[in-house]
């Protein structure tokens, strides 16, 4: 009991365990409450169910996953582009700027019917346009307000060395800006995985995660569709660890804070 | 006067106030309700919008059929999410129109349901594509884009692919379209799904582009799973197992309804203009009133002649559906008993039969109706 | 006392009739300075001192050419300020380190040198030096907030003074540090300060520092910003007992009656 406690005090054991702790109550409750489980079945019907279906569930996982990574990578680059240039240039402030806002409150996903005509239904075109759209402003928004933060006296350092403005944007401006762009690529990691699945309700390719999702609960096969959200959820989590490691890898400097003892 | 005691008291009102909302709410008790004059209240959840489809329900609702058996009738529309075999399941409703395969797979994860009147006898499933893009027979239909509904309207299509060696999975690209004829016309896919009544109708509605008059029947090519031999059965009259064993009363209102929308079939098929108005005066329907009077056109042969009478279930056709179903993993096996049942139907129809009505429509001749363009 | 100023050829600073106002016109106008002149000799340690408003900041960003005058002109090196920016003629120490914290420390040293073009064994050989200069030797590796913020003020420091430059501007660049620290850095600047031969201009709130570091100090009077008067200072080398120096406290009571007179 006293080794369980000490490995449970381990920062990684922690969420491990009650993770563990969750699937145990959740199972166990059904099994006692709800034996047929039905909308919610227990976890071991849907590890099941994901097992059963794991072939059709890995092509739909790429399907979608293509379309979420595509869309995500993209949407950044044209966000990160965009806010460059807004915060260089008072005129792309200007008309930039405003079109972003307009275009974040639209509902981006009413748009999916939209777009599989405009690009046709079976490419993946139509749903990458979804997750751009759904990506563009939080990554667009957060960086530009990264740029705007950059210290002023720092600015002046590299004025008084002469520096031209672009390169006070390389010096100083963007590494100010990067802790908020990756706090961003981390909300829209989640985004785009949901926008995806649900602009593939609107119609395209059956054998995409969205739809087999929507195709077993419409035909009640529960397990099976919470194991095509598993997949969801397994390639949402796995976004979220890559741009994780990546900020680490880019962000030296603040992991050096964090070994010292928060000097 | 201490807080404490006071704010558990409002918690506690809060928490029984919450608990009888949920009670309330939750069950939906339509039979032995509150008797409003003589009529009880009734339910059916359908499995699309109010279409000619259903014609023989709103028929019944509009010209007193319902009435004339004791019943106010509620109709609810149906949706792309509204499954209607769970809608009837949990009480929502009393009786849910249902296809057979659709109502049969749920019954398979535990939902006790069952079919108590088989109104179509014949299915309206057609695959449409363009005359000139080759794919005459099942067999042209491998490497192409293969437009369907999913959500169960695609199990005759699966099953006529698997008949022929083509694995959907793999051979095909199944590609989920809307319901209408649009991704056909722009060609992002090489075959749609289409029943005859409606989406077929859709296109032929349409302007050709090209030589600036309607699509005409000629411009494309049909595959009818009639034909092929996969065909299942379609729009069915469900209603829930377990209360038609417990309770009496839900029995008789049963009997009641499917009499009185038997009734209203029978009117839609001598009287199908009627009909058709009947439809239109409903809550707006999908398409005016030329596709109304063209669908209400198509339905009939699907339901006429009844030889066994109609609503009444032929153990062939039944089995057909079952063998397809299971052999083309739609089911993993075959239904237990139960699945449908011919008692109440037949008691429906004896009393039709005394009021000298015409429960076969063996002399049923299918009318003409001219395409209208936009079905307006 | 007003000493007579020493004429060379070429003042390092020339500052000529210079006013600054800030929001002309508006509601929020202030006149920082008005009228101020000013000539600094290469190889002077001239520190500008006054009680707050008196624009002894705002001289100085001008004479870094980080703002523009509303009237008159100042040289740097005998060319314009703006010229002697682009001309990097300057280098600049702040009362906030302002240490990039996504360098290294020798990355840091590096960055005025990578803007002029140095070649990359260049630059590294230079930080190198100045990292010794400093005594901060061995620490190029390590990230500014690993380091205490008297280090990162001699990082600063060696900062400024990596590509040599004739004049050095710092604004109160040690006024976050301890007592302790802040005596040692001091110590350390003035022992670059005379390797180097470096024109310093220096502003500080502290007068005992003013005195210790400066051969000159110039004292300046609040609304609109002017010079009162300017204080020669002629301690000789600074040792560990200068402080303790008669000498030491007479110009400290110079300095300070000066700024009495002025309202601080």
């Amino acid at each position: 009991m006293a080794r369980l406690i000490d490995l449970a005090s381990r920062p990684t054991a922690a969420p491990v365990l009650v993770g563990l702790g969750i699937l145990a109550v959740w199972e166990g409750l059904l099994r006692v409450v709800s034996p047929d489980g039905f909308v919610l079945p227990p976890p071991t019907e849907i590890a099941a169910a994901f097992v059963e279906n794991f072939d059709a569930i890995w092509t739909g996982a790429t399907i979608t996953g293509y379309v979420i990574v595509s869309g995500l990578i993209v949407g950044a680059l044209l966000a990160v582009g965009a806010a460059l240039l807004v915060n260089r240039f008072r005129i792309a402030h200007e008309a930039i700027t405003p079109l972003a806002v307009a275009i974040s409150a639209v509902p981006i996903i009413a748009l999916a019917p939209i777009f599989n005509n405009w690009f046709g239904l079976t490419s993946a075109r139509s749903k990458q346009f979804i997750v751009i759209l759904l990506v563009f402003f939080p990554i667009f928004i957060n960086t530009v307000k990264g740029l705007g933060l950059a210290d002023p006296s720092k600015i002046e350092l590299m004025r008084s060395y002469a520096a031209t403005k672009s390169r006070i944007t390389r010096e100083v401006r963007i590494p100010t800006a990067l802790p908020l762009f990756f706090t961003a690529m981390k909300v829209s990691s989640s985004l785009a995985v949901i926008g995806a699945i649900v602009a593939e309700y609107f119609g395209g390719r059956q054998d995409a995660l969205g739809p087999m999702i929507t195709q077993a609960a419409g035909l009640t096969r529960y397990a099976d569709a919470w194991a095509a959200v598993l997949a969801g959820t397994l390639i949402g989590t796995i976004l979220y660890v890559a741009t994780v490691l990546i900020e680490n890898a880019v962000m030296p400097w603040h992991s050096s804070v964090r070994t010292t003892d928060g000097r | 006067m201490k807080p404490k005691p006071k704010m558990w008291r409002l918690l506690a009102v809060l928490l029984a106030l919450a608990t009888f909302a949920v009670a309330c709410g939750g069950s939906d008790d339509a039979a032995g309700g509150s008797d409003d004059g003589e009529l009880t209240p009734v339910t059916l959840q359908l499995q699309w919008v109010p279409q000619s489809q259903f014609a023989g329900y709103f028929a019944a609702r509009d010209l007193g059929f319902y009435e004339d058996v004791g019943l106010d009738v509620t109709i609810v529309d149906g949706g792309l999410d509204i499954v209607p075999a769970t809608v009837l399941d949990s009480g929502a409703s009393d009786f849910a129109i249902s296809w057979v395969p659709r109502g049969l797979v749920p019954r398979e994860e535990g939902l006790n349901i069952t079919n108590i009147a088989q109104v179509f006898q014949r299915s309206g499933t057609l695959q449409v594509s363009f005359a000139d893009s080759g794919i005459d027979s099942v067999d042209d239909l491998a490497g192409t884009n293969v437009g369907n509904w999913g959500f169960g309207n695609e199990f005759e299509l699966v099953a006529g692919l698997r008949k022929n060696g083509i694995d959907p999975a793999s051979d095909v690209t199944m590609v989920g379209q809307d319901f209408n004829m649009t991704a056909l016309i722009n060609g992002d896919i090489d075959t749609a799904q289409a029943m005859i009544y409606n989406e077929y109708a859709m296109v032929l509605e349409t302007v050709n582009a090209d030589t600036g008059e309607l699509y005409q029947p000629e411009d494309f090519n049909i595959i009818d799973w009639n034909d092929v031999g996969t065909a299942m059965l379609q729009d069915a009259i469900w209603a829930d197992a377990d209360r038609l064993d417990d309770d009496e009363a839900y029995r008789e209102m049963a009997v009641k309804f499917v009499e009185g929308s038997l009734r209203g079939w029978i009117h839609c098929r001598d009287n199908p203009q009627d009909c058709v108005e009947a439809i239109l005066a409903a809550e707006p329907p999908f398409g005016g009133p030329g596709h109304q009077a063209w669908m209400m056109n198509e339905i009939n042969p699907l339901v006429w002649p009844s030889p066994q009478g109609v609503g009444v279930m032929d153990p062939v056709l039944w089995q057909q559906t079952v063998d397809i179903a299971t052999a083309e993993g739609i089911l993993t096996s075959a239904p237990t008993d139960g699945a449908f049942r011919t008692d109440i139907v037949k008691e429906a129809i004896a009393n039709l039969e005394a009021d000298g009505v015409d429960v076969n429509g063996n002399d049923f001749v299918k009318g003409t109706v001219e395409v209208t363009e936009g079905g307006n | 006392m007003v000493a007579p100023s020493t004429s060379s050829p070429t003042p390092a600073v020339q500052v000529q009739g210079v006013s600054k106002v800030f929001n002309p016109g508006k509601s929020n106008q202030v006149e920082a300075l008005d009228n101020v002149d000013l000539a600094i000799d290469p190889g002077e340690f001239v520190t500008l001192i006054g009680p707050s408003g008196c624009g002894k900041s705002t001289l100085l960003r001008l004479i870094a050419s980080l703002t523009d005058t509303t009237a008159g002109s100042i040289q740097v090196n005998g060319k314009g300020a703006e010229q002697a920016r682009l001309d990097q003629d300057y280098g600049m120490a702040f009362q906030k380190a302002g240490l990039f914290d996504w360098r290294t420390v020798a990355k840091n040293i590096e960055l005025p040198l990578e803007l002029m073009g140095w070649k990359s064994a260049d630059r590294k050989s230079r930080a190198l030096e100045m990292l010794e200069l400093v005594q901060l030797a061995g620490f190029g590796d390590h990230h500014p907030a690993e380091l205490s913020g008297g280090m990162q003020q001699r990082v600063a420091i060696a900062r400024a003074l990596s590509f040599e430059p004739s004049l050095l501007l710092m604004d109160e660049p040690f006024g976050a540090l301890d007592e302790m620290t802040r005596e040692h850095v001091q110590d350390e600047l003035l022992r670059i300060w005379q390797d180097t031969k470096t024109t310093v201009v220096f502003v500080t709130h502290s007068v005992p520092e003013a005195v210790y570091l400066s051969t000159r100090v110039v004292v300046m009077s609040p609304r609109p910003g002017q010079i009162s008067s300017m204080i020669d200072v002629d301690l000789g080398g600074r040792t560990e007992f200068t402080r303790d120096d008669p000498n030491f406290h007479t110009a400290v009571t110079e300095v300070r009656k000066a700024l009495r007179a002025v309202g601080a």
